[in-house]
């Protein structure tokens, strides 16, 4: 009997051993990526703030994302979390945050900062991403098929500099089930401030003066969760919603873009997004 | 999950109230709950929003173990609701986090459910839990533990770890699989069990099993597809040797290729070695460590870089300390890559000697130190750590001196004056790398501190006694000079009240010189505590065993109670 | 499901408060057998621990833990006259994990205290004495039961105790 058992063991012990992956050189290849019209556009969401010593690498990774799938990934930064408080004074007093994005921030549990979502779909069984697995999120999503397509028409001259009209047309492209809501959200580039920084390749530490915010949210145009587009999908119609706004004094026209997407109202999993420059 | 739960539920009770098993079973627990109401405090900061809007926050758990005979099982239920400052809130919720059932007899033992283990020192594997430090890394599975003969110990086991609240689904963690072996000499060969030179030995392997052959990563402007090793293994081995007063003990570990986001996607194999040495006799005692680790952090998500999910442990050689000011620059383990050596002394003055006194009076002297690891490029034009290569090159103990994490020299004498008086007197020189051990790049530098502690009881009546703190911190880095009090009434064996204050007198912001104050009293009956405080909360790290935890300042009243049964 | 989950499990739970308040006094509550070591970090299974038919404190306590080393010097002090009077042995629980473990024996040598030192480095008997952080104190009468417990020290509680194992001796039972 004993022996018996110490057989089973050492069986185990096999089994055991050969749970072992040994790897040889090359570990890695450059990934070569192919753009797909047909595939669904993908929101990568970077929730960053100015005293986070980990987030312009993180940023760095986000837009490199962004150039090489040239027009299908859009992303938007936004200032939300612990790090993201201003001081009362000195370097990091600028307050970047939006109500809005604080309530994203907290409501899909994002905890920290750099943390990401990728069309707020779960990934790993949650909507929030480490920065790490971004590439790893978007490449997955940038392959699923594209379900709606989203157009954004927008007047804005600028003689009536503060007041925009835009509208956003919504063709679904097979009868999805569910409701789907639309957020529409203006972002602004350029904006030059101070962020803390550890990592010496992307800017010198452990401050970067003169660091250039791009893509931050600036204004949600209709709500933490949008607006209703429809309750019934229907492939025939074409969907359109428009919003008028206002915009800030001290924002450059020049520098702002509009980003609208569609989400199930119910997963808030978002199935297109658009993104168009103000200011052609 | 459910199916196990419901069983583990039902069969308990089913067991206590059939005929005759009530004598023979046994039922034990223990409960905490830790309620804080949090205040806004314009001198620290404290706003509406560092609060997220939630002043009252309350985390505890209650245990229940059961047994009959060869059987226990039992449980934990948590709640966090929400979580108190400082602790990760991704454990905002409630539920059964732990659950187990257990047969055990002579030859085996079998664990379905959660448990914790350890294998050796735990380099390769260790399982706990840490309500102080809110961590618990459990398994979730099946464990079988075999004594086929006398002197040997078989451990196999295999499952998932707990991390948060979050199930296992869609591939987010591994598998993890293990087998451990213990061999006592003195026990398996009849003729050496009287020998007072005891011999034993034992060898370990785990695997970890995560799903993907690949994954992408961004190294702008470039994505990667790197080669993963689904299966991720380890061994080790370890040695342990006693003579009379003597003791050796030596653990060596070694992993193989483990990319992840804590190394940086490199792909060098991992090790790690521990050797320990002591000396003691009645009154003294002499330990000496050291210890290599290299590349050594092992987790069952290769993408997690807190502290969750680790399938090993890698002790500190460092001391633990207590004391307000020597707790404040604690050191963590750094799991990449650190070289140390530790030794300490303690021995006794006997009573009635001449220099002990009446008395008598002891002495612990402690030195640590622990450097960074020499680190040279796998070829000249791959620089250290590129995603996706070999990493680096390393020597075992090549020691990069110019780079120093962590220092300690410190002195600690206990002496009893007489029947009322007794004291502690302390002294701790300590450099700490603020950048390295709480993770910033050239931010803070260097803290080096000098510390002093005196600590008086006086024994007023065999029920009545007073304690003192005078505590004082310098350091010309960072927030500088710090200076602490407390003073504790007891009445034994049922109550406490004590004033306590932290003064960070020397920072250099003159508005920072602020006042940690605190004020608490409590109440013990047998194994019921409950204390009520009011007070401030300094920004610290806690850590036990090298494991750290981040605390942020707060302001507020505290009610803990916790009991057992 | 989750909630008829946690309300079946805060019943449970309730009934099993009751029935344990029930069933004791703790006189049928012994000390469960589990794998720990000895001082040398040899096996040791805890449901050997004896002494003759004589009472036994058990303490639990770190090397790190400042009122531990209080509550285990106090007693050392006056540890010859109890073993003399009553025949009590202290079996001292050491909790340190693999960090500060090696020293544990280092520290009760150089201290010199005369208990009897086990090592818990994971917890495993800790957790099955539900005990919460040290020092936690448990009295065990010559049949093995354990009759009393304390947890934490405050200055004094030494005098209480060696009182406890005295009126355990003399046959009476410890109600408080």
């Amino acid at each position: 009997m004993k022996f018996r058992v110490l057989y089973l063991m050492m069986a185990l012990a096999g089994i055991l051993v050969v749970s072992c992956d040994k790897l040889d050189q090359p570990y890695s290849s450059e990934k070569v990526i192919v753009l797909d019209t047909n595939k669904r556009k993908v929101l990568l969401e970077d929730y960053t703030g100015m005293k986070c010593v980990n987030c312009p690498a993180a940023t760095a990774d986000a837009e490199a994302l962004v150039d090489l799938y040239k027009g299908q990934v859009i992303l938007m930064t936004v200032h939300a979390g612990y790090f993201s408080e201003p001081d009362a004074s000195g370097h990091y007093s600028t307050d970047y945050r939006v109500t809005e994005g604080v309530s994203w921030f907290n409501d899909f549990l994002l905890i920290s900062n750099p943390m990401g979502m990728v069309n707020r779909a779960p990934y790993n069984g949650k909507p929030a991403i480490g920065s790490g697995s971004w590439a790893e999120a978007v490449a997955s999503v940038a392959q699923e098929n594209e379900v709606a397509s989203i157009r954004i028409t927008t007047e804005y001259t600028p003689l009536s500099r503060h007041h925009i009209n835009t509208t956003i047309e919504t063709t679904f492209h097979s009868e999805l089930p569910g409701a789907y809501n639309l957020t529409v959200c203006i972002l602004e580039d350029s904006i030059v401030g101070w962020q803390k920084n550890n990592d010496p390749n992307v800017g010198t530490v452990p401050d970067i003066e003169n660091y250039v915010f791009n893509d931050m949210l600036r204004a949600v145009l209709n709500g933490t969760y949008g607006e209703q587009v429809t309750n019934a999908v229907d492939t025939t119609l074409t969907y359109s919603n428009t919003y008028v706004y206002t915009i800030n004094d001290s924002w450059n026209p020049d520098h702002l873009s509009l980003v609208a997407f569609v989400f199930n109202s119910e997963t808030k999993e978002i199935i297109q997004v658009e993104k168009q420059h103000l200011v052609e | 999950m459910l199916k196990g739960l419901i069983v583990v539920l039902f069969s308990v009770p089913v067991m206590l109230f059939g005929q005759g098993f009530l004598e023979n079973s046994q039922i034990s627990g223990s409960f905490q709950s830790d309620a804080v109401y949090y205040m806004t405090d314009s001198q620290l900061g404290i706003t509406d929003s560092t609060l997220d809007g939630k002043y009252f926050r309350v985390q505890g758990f209650t245990d229940v173990n059961y047994s009959y005979k060869n059987f226990s099982a039992g449980l934990r239920f948590e709640a966090y609701l929400p979580p108190l400052l400082g602790y990760d809130q991704e454990y905002q919720g409630y539920g059964v986090p732990y659950w187990y059932v257990k047969y055990k007899n002579k030859l085996i033992e079998v664990t379905a459910g959660n448990f914790y283990e350890q294998f050796g020192n735990g380099m390769i594997f260790r399982t706990y839990q840490d309500w102080t430090l809110g961590y618990d890394n459990s398994m979730r599975g099946l464990r079988v533990k075999l004594t086929p003969f006398s002197g040997v110990a078989i451990t196999g086991v295999v499952g998932v770890q707990r991390t948060y609240w979050v199930p296992f689904k869609d591939n987010n963690r591994g598998i993890v699989k293990g087998l451990d072996a213990d061999f006592y000499l003195n026990d398996m060969i009849s003729s050496l069990s009287s020998s007072k030179f005891k011999l034993s030995f034992g060898g370990s392997f785990v695997s970890d099993f995560q799903k993907g052959k690949s994954m992408e990563i961004v190294v702008p402007p470039k994505i990667y597809e790197l080669n993963l090793p689904e299966n991720v293994a380890t061994y080790g081995g370890r040695l342990n040797l006693n003579y009379s007063g003597f003791n050796f003990y030596t653990e060596y570990a070694h992993k193989i290729n483990d990319p992840s986001a804590m190394n940086h996607y490199i792909y060098k194999n991992g090790d790690g070695w521990l050797l320990t040495a002591s000396y003691s006799r009645k009154n003294f005692g002499l330990t000496a460590k050291t210890k290599w680790i290299d590349n050594m952090s092992y987790k069952s998500n290769r993408s997690v870089t807190n502290n969750a999910l680790d399938i090993n442990y890698l002790p500190a050689v460092t001391k633990e300390h207590t004391y307000f000011l020597a707790a404040m620059y604690p050191y963590a383990t750094q799991p990449t890559g650190e070289v140390g050596a530790s030794a300490e002394l303690i021995f006794s003055l006997p009573k009635n000697s001449k220099l002990g006194g009446k008395y008598g009076m002891n002495f612990a002297i402690n030195f640590s130190q622990v450097n960074n690891i020499k680190r040279s490029q796998v070829n000249d034009t791959t620089a250290i750590n590129t995603p996706g290569t070999l990493g680096y090159k390393s020597t075992p103990f090549a020691v990069d001196w110019k780079d120093v994490f962590y220092q300690d020299v410190n002195i600690e004498v206990t002496k009893k004056f007489n029947k009322k008086w007794k004291g502690i007197f302390a002294y701790y020189y300590q450099t700490y790398n603020k950048d390295v051990i709480e993770g910033h790049l050239d931010e803070y530098g260097t803290v080096y501190a000098n510390i002093g502690v005196v600590d008086i009881t006086w024994n007023i009546t065999k029920k009545y006694s007073i304690r003192g703190e005078v505590q004082g911190l310098w350091a010309k880095q960072d927030k500088g000079n710090w200076m602490a009090g407390m003073l504790e009434l007891t009445i034994s064996p049922k109550w406490f009240i004590s004033v306590s204050d932290q003064w960070n007198i020397g920072n250099p912001v003159s508005n920072l010189q602020l006042h940690y104050y605190n004020f608490s009293a409590g109440f013990i009956y047998n194994t019921t505590r409950i204390a009520l405080s009011y007070g401030r909360q300094r920004e610290g790290v806690v850590c036990v065993g090298g494991v750290c935890r981040y605390v942020p300042e707060s302001t507020g009243f505290t009610l803990t109670i916790n009991s057992s049964f | 499901m989750k909630r008829t989950i946690t309300t079946l499990l805060a019943l449970l739970l309730f009934v099993w408060t009751g029935i344990a308040q029930e069933t004791a006094p703790e006189s049928n509550k012994k000390i469960p057998s589990v794998d720990i070591q000895d001082l040398q970090g040899n096996p040791f299974n805890t449901s050997s621990i004896n002494n003759d038919g004589k009472p036994i404190i058990l303490c639990f306590w770190a090397t790190w833990c400042k009122p531990c080393i209080k509550e285990l010097s106090a007693i050392a002090d006056v540890y010859d006259d109890w073993v003399e009077e009553t025949g009590v042995k202290l079996v001292a629980v050491s909790v340190d994990n693999s960090r500060s473990s090696a020293t544990v024996e280092p520290t009760v040598n150089g201290k010199g205290w005369e208990y009897e030192v086990l090592r818990d480095p994971n917890e495993d008997f800790k957790r099955a004495m539900n005990v919460g952080f040290p020092p936690h104190t448990f009295l065990i009468d010559g049949e093995g039961n354990i009759v009393w417990q304390h947890s934490s020290y405050t200055e004094g509680n030494e005098v209480h105790l060696i009182e406890l194992v005295r009126k355990l001796n003399a046959g009476e039972t410890i109600e408080e």
